[in-house]
This record gives structure tokens, sequence and C-alpha cells, in this order.
């Protein structure tokens, strides 16, 4: 005898559940990649995982988390699947392109946001994609995902003095970026 | 880095504040025609073409059965392969229901005794000679893997 979630679930009824959440799945997975192709590989894989196990998750109430949760697992093992494969390459890699400079301006305590919302959406999006990939994972874990530090720590396999230098630095490089393309004010409020 | 410093902590807070406010990426259209795709051909393939934890419970045990016999039949042949003859006879007598017959020995057998000629008839150091050829073909390779890479992939996913 098959599975239940193989046999009896409509594809009506899974299609109107994946319109809900798809673009939450996807944008996890595409914040956390920095790719638009391998991202809707790792969305898809999500649902049809959610297809498995559709009457449980129906049941349980956290279908928001449990679709968060499987598609940053997958976007990580992803990630360091092609890392691991790279690494000992990589390695050999000098890493000359990060601008360790310090921001010259003055940040304002509260974000006045100079363009349109669908533009600095935009905009914000793509500078997160052009960080590297050892700065934005970990600075979309904490910022989106909102996974503390030793936590992401844990998942990257990396010390933590690393990984708060890695989102220190990308928060000066996006906030650099956003800056140049004014999205956000850099005066300071009074 | 300084992470009590005004400058530093108005970041954070800044960054913190544009990203919350972030809505999500619209998923693209093919998005949903792929998965549901993807789905029904699932749904049109025969059981033994689908995931294991999807085949009807009878096959699932038949399969953990034949699997068992096929890891006992292999243990068989390692061991004959290891134990000459005697052990051969004894295990052969053993696993008499799954192995299908004496010309599987036969085979066998004679492919032991040509390799074991073989590898005696070789002198030691052409044994050597190999493995050095072996190691200095195996760091070549890699040397050329390396130089590949580092001319053709500039950006590296993930540095660490």
């Amino acid at each position: 005898m098959l599975p239940k979630a193989s046999t009896t679930i409509g594809l009506d009824e899974f299609t109107i559940f994946m319109r809900a959440y798809q673009d939450m799945v996807y944008s996890t997975a595409v914040r956390l990649t920095g790719d638009e192709a391998e991202a809707q590989d790792i969305a898809q894989e999500v649902f049809l995982r959610a297809h498995r196990h559709f009457d449980e998750l129906q049941q349980s109430g956290t279908i928001g988390g449990w679709l968060k949760t499987v598609a940053t697992n997958l976007a990580l093992n992803h990630l360091s699947r092609y890392r691991k494969r790279w690494q000992l390459f990589s390695q050999m890699h000098v890493n000359d392109d990060e601008d360790e400079s310090p921001i010259d301006v003055e940040i304002a305590e509260t974000a006045t946001f100079e363009l349109e919302a669908e533009q600095r959406q935009r905009c914000v999006e793509q500078a997160l994609r052009a960080l590297p990939d050892h700065q934005r994972v970990p600075l979309v874990l904490f910022h989106f995902e909102e996974i503390p530090y030793e936590e992401i720590a844990r998942k990257l396999h990396v010390s933590l003095p690393k990984i708060k230098t890695d989102i220190f630095r990308a928060r000066n490089a996006l906030m650099k970026t956003l800056i140049r393309q004014g999205v956000t004010s850099v005066t300071q409020d009074l | 880095m300084n992470s009590t410093d005004p400058q530093n902590v108005n970041i954070e807070r800044l960054v913190a504040q544009i990203l919350s406010s972030q809505p999500n990426s619209i998923a693209p259209r093919s998005l949903e025609e792929r998965v549901l795709r993807t789905l029904r051909d699932r749904t049109a393939l025969p059981w033994w073409r689908r995931a294991y934890s999807e085949w009807p419970s009878a096959a699932r045990m038949g399969f953990i059965f034949a699997s068992a016999g096929l890891v006992g039949l292999v243990l068989a042949v390692a061991a004959w392969i290891d134990l000459g003859t005697r052990a051969v006879r004894e295990i052969t007598w053993l696993m008499q229901p799954i192995i299908w017959g004496g010309h599987l020995i036969h085979v066998a057998s004679t492919l032991h005794e040509a390799l074991g000629a073989t590898v005696h008839s070789l002198p030691l150091q052409w044994i050597y000679g190999f493995g050095v050829i072996f190691v200095a073909c195996y760091a070549m390779f890699f040397t050329l893997s390396a130089a590949a890479y580092r001319t053709l992939f500039v950006d590296m996913p993930y540095q660490r």
C-alpha cells in the first residue's frame, strides 16, 4: 500500500498550498544562494518534500517554520557541498577584493528611505547578492532567519569570532552599496 | 572591529531595519509548473521506480531480504577468494540456494589463479615502480587541476 501523501492529496489542494508559501521559500533560498536558478531547484525540492509530508504538515500548524527550515538547510547543504568540493583550491585563492575601509559618513540612527518601495527592494536584493558567499550567508541567517551567532557558527562549521567578523563586514559592505545607490540617507537625525 | 562603537551600532540597527522591511521576492511562475509536473510524473511512475519510502510494504520487505541475500553472496565470494577452496566448499554448501552454480565458481577460480600468478611473477621493483608512477601521475593531475581552477574560476563560492 502506498503512503497516504502520494495517493490521496489532490494536486489542486497542493497548488493552493504552494501559492501561499512559494514566495517565502524562494526568497529564503535565493537570499542564501544568491542565484535564481539554484534557488528554484532548492524551492522545488522543498515542495516535493512538503508533498510527501503534506498530511502531517497540515495538522502541525507550523508549516511556515518547517518550510523555512527545510529551505535553509537545503541551501546550506548545497553551498557546503559545493564548498567542500572546491575547498582545497579555493584556499589557494587570495581574497584581496574585500573593501576594509570604514564608512566615512555619519550613519543615521533610523533609516530614511529615499527610493520607492519596489525600487528599494530591488536595490537591497542586488546589494545582498553582490556580497561574497562567506559574508552573505551568515548575514542572511542572522537578519532574515534570526539565528543567533553561535548557532550560525555551528551550522557553517566556522569559529564564532570569524562569523562575527564576516557579519560585521557584510553590514558595512551592504551599507556602502545602499548609500552609494541612494537607498537610505546618511546624515545623523537630530 | 568594535561592536560598541556608536557608528557600528547604528549600522547594525540600520541594516536590521532595512532587511526586516524587505518583502519576499516573487517566485517565478515556472516554479509552480516544475513542481506540479514533477509530482504528476511521479504519480504516473510504477511503484518500483518511485522512492523506496513509497514502495508497498511487501516489496520493501522483499528488497531487504534480497539485499541480505546479496550481501551474503558477496561475503561468501570474498571469503572464498580469501580462504581458499576448502572454505569455498563449506560456504558454497551454505549458500547453495543463492549461488547459481558451479560455472560461476569456476570462472572466479580461474580469475583468482590468473591474478595470483601475475602478482607473484612480478619483481618487487616493478611493484614499487608502479606505486611511484601512480603517485607522480596523481600529483601531476592534481597540480594541473589546481592551475586550471585558478585560471578558469576567479570567483569562488563560499570561500573559507
